[in-house]
């Protein structure tokens, strides 16, 4: 099939409004093809913004994006975004959901086969023509990856696209979307609140701060077999460790905080423990 | 409902057969049976009305208007056909106007939904045309359409474009704009978002819209129709007056009610069709 595509940031710089504060400021970035980085980063740091300029949804203030050579200069179903809601059509069905990127084409017809070997490989199969209103939130999550998927990108850009699922349901998608990413050899880009979530999915992480949003810290995440084992263990360690050195506070579990000012953050950390279950099991040899 | 019956059924037991049907007739019934009501209610406000203006001596040349000459005349507009003679003209004034009112009223409302500038600038123009009477227009729409017709239909079209474009705006800016990205980002060209992604997205809006739009046009068609035409629902109620024919009048009265609710109940079709939204 396809494989990943080379990302170049050169020199980003970007405001919303022309006399605004600068949200993004001097970003350079490369990325290799099939590689997976994990952005992390308070909130408002510019993450989504980051990620908006690379699809090519928007376009930088200053400073260009190049993917595979290519100057961007819009959004193309080569590089894909996916969002925390998935954003389906609720009047289509799973199949026309998934068919979209391939209708605009003009090639839906002949890839009948092509969209259902997807939803199968999404374990979908059994709802290909149900309507999306009628699927569980994970379900709805992993038609959006199909739907991204149909049109053969190179890239995926996903922006916190786990947060609004259950701890079960966020597991079992964070292994297929790694796996499948792997497997299409896909250049990934996960924007998230989970240092955990980094671990799993990244080969790389990048820890940005705020005020002007700036990419501060840039590390390679070993190779390790998931929550449990040591080399998760190990790499989980090193990032919360950059994390709190970078961002200048602790972190008592591996969610990065939001928007809590410091004082209310130790009961706010009681009040809503975080959810992770399966994931919780590494966490303790952190903080 | 199947329980109920299953019930009804294994309950009375003596009579197989028979028992399972008067819940049927029942459910069947049971609907109809307030609007029936309702009906009712509304014959005997008018057959009240026409026994009081008939007891009144100095009203009492109008007591045609009573439901039971009314409705005999009714019986003879309908069983000759000149109900379609008189219903057609108006029906295809009223298609026209609604025709003219979707076809500016569509995009405008895209664009007032879509565009923050568009929106900006044509609140007040906009909302200032809109309380304006349709048919305040009347006089300049004579002048400028050299035909009766031109001039109703255009009456009706001031009327109905502005619930089209408002109605059709607001659906817009409710619609989730995750949408548009995932549309632009699938590679969707303008007329394929038009197509397969706002039109889809907002049709309950639009048939809201141009169901709102029916109602006025229905409404300022019979005035318009006072002008200078010689055919239409609002041209035959004039001439019966005229002629003094109140039995007539009263039953043009009742056509003129019947298709605007026939209309209505169309529109309302269409936007429990268009509804995507799935519930329980
Ligand atoms: N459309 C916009 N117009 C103006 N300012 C914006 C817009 N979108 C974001 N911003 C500002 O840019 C900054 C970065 O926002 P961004 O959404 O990229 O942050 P983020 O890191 O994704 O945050 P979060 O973790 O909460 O999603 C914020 O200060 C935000 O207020
Ligand atoms: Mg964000």
């Amino acid at each position: 099939m396809t494989s990943g595509a080379h990302i170049r940031l050169d020199h980003i710089n970007h405001r919303y409004r022309a006399k605004g504060d600068l949200v993004l400021k001097d970003i350079d970035l490369e990325i290799e093809p099939g590689q997976a980085v994990a952005i992390i980063g308070r909130s408002g740091c510019g993450k989504s913004t980051l990620l908006h300029l690379v699809s090519g949804l928007m376009m930088p203030s200053e400073g260009e994006v190049w993917i595979d050579g290519a100057y961007v200069r819009g959004p193309s179903p080569k590089w894909i975004m996916m969002f925390q809601q998935p954003s389906l059509y609720p009047w289509m069905s799973v199949r026309e959901n998934a068919s979209l990127g391939l209708k605009f084409q003009g090639r839906a017809a002949e890839n009948k086969d092509k969209i259902e070997h997807l939803l199968e490989m999404v374990d979908l199969s059994a709802h290909i023509d149900d309507n999306v209103q009628d699927l569980s939130g994970g379900q709805q999550q992993r038609v959006a990856l199909a739907r991204s998927l149909a049109t053969d990108p190179e890239v995926l850009l996903l922006d916190e696209p786990f947060s609004a699922l259950d701890a079960f349901t966020r597991a079992s998608l964070q292994r297929d979307v790694r796996a499948i990413a792997q497997d299409l050899g896909l250049t990934l880009i996960l924007v998230t609140h989970s240092i955990d979530e980094a671990v799993i999915m990244g080969d790389r992480a990048l820890v940005m701060n705020a005020n002007p949003g700036r990419v501060e810290a840039d590390i390679e995440i070993g190779v390790n077999d998931g929550p449990g084992s040591d080399g998760f263990a190990s790499s989980k360690k090193r990032l919360v460790k950059l994390f709190e050195d970078t961002v200048g506070e602790r972190i008592g579990q591996s969610e990065v905080p939001k928007d809590a000012p410091p004082s209310d953050r130790a009961s706010n950390a009681q009040l809503k423990p975080k959810t992770p279950i399966p994931l919780s099991v590494a966490q303790s040899s952190v903080a | 409902m199947t329980k109920a019956v299953d019930a009804a059924t294994t309950s009375t037991g003596v009579s197989p057969d028979v028992s399972p049907v008067a819940p049927k007739v029942l459910t069947l019934v049971k609907p109809l049976a307030y609007p029936v009501l309702g009906i009712a209610v509304l014959m005997l406000l008018w057959w009240l009305g026409g026994y009081l203006i008939a007891a009144n001596p100095d009203t009492a040349s109008f007591s045609d208007f009573a439901p039971g000459p009314a409705l005999t005349s009714l019986v003879s507009i309908v069983a000759g056909g000149e109900v379609l003679d008189m219903a057609i003209p108006s029906l295809r004034r009223i298609g026209g106007g609604l025709m003219w009112a979707i076809l500016f009223g569509l995009p405008i409302g895209i664009a007032i939904g879509r565009l923050t500038h568009v929106r900006a600038a044509t609140h007040v123009p906009f909302q200032f045309l809109r309380m304006i009477s349709p048919l305040s227009w009347m006089p300049i729409a004579v002048l400028v359409f050299p035909t009766w017709d031109g001039a109703i239909v255009f009456l009706i079209a001031m009327a109905a474009v502005w619930p089209i474009a408002f109605s059709t705006a607001a659906g817009l800016r409710k619609v989730d704009p995750n949408w548009f990205k995932v549309a632009r980002n699938l590679g969707a060209r303008s007329y394929q978002m038009l197509i397969s992604i706002i039109l889809p997205a907002i049709a309950l809006d639009i048939w809201t819209g141009i169901r709102l739009a029916l109602g006025v046009a229905w409404i300022v068609l019979v005035p318009a129709e006072y002008l200078g035409v010689t055919s239409g629902l609002g041209y035959s109620i004039n001439d019966a007056r005229d002629t003094l024919e109140y039995d007539r009048l009263a039953a043009i009265v009742v056509i003129i009610g019947v298709i605007g609710f026939a209309l209505d109940a169309l529109c309302l079709a269409m936007i429990k069709r268009t509804n995507w939204v799935k519930s329980g």
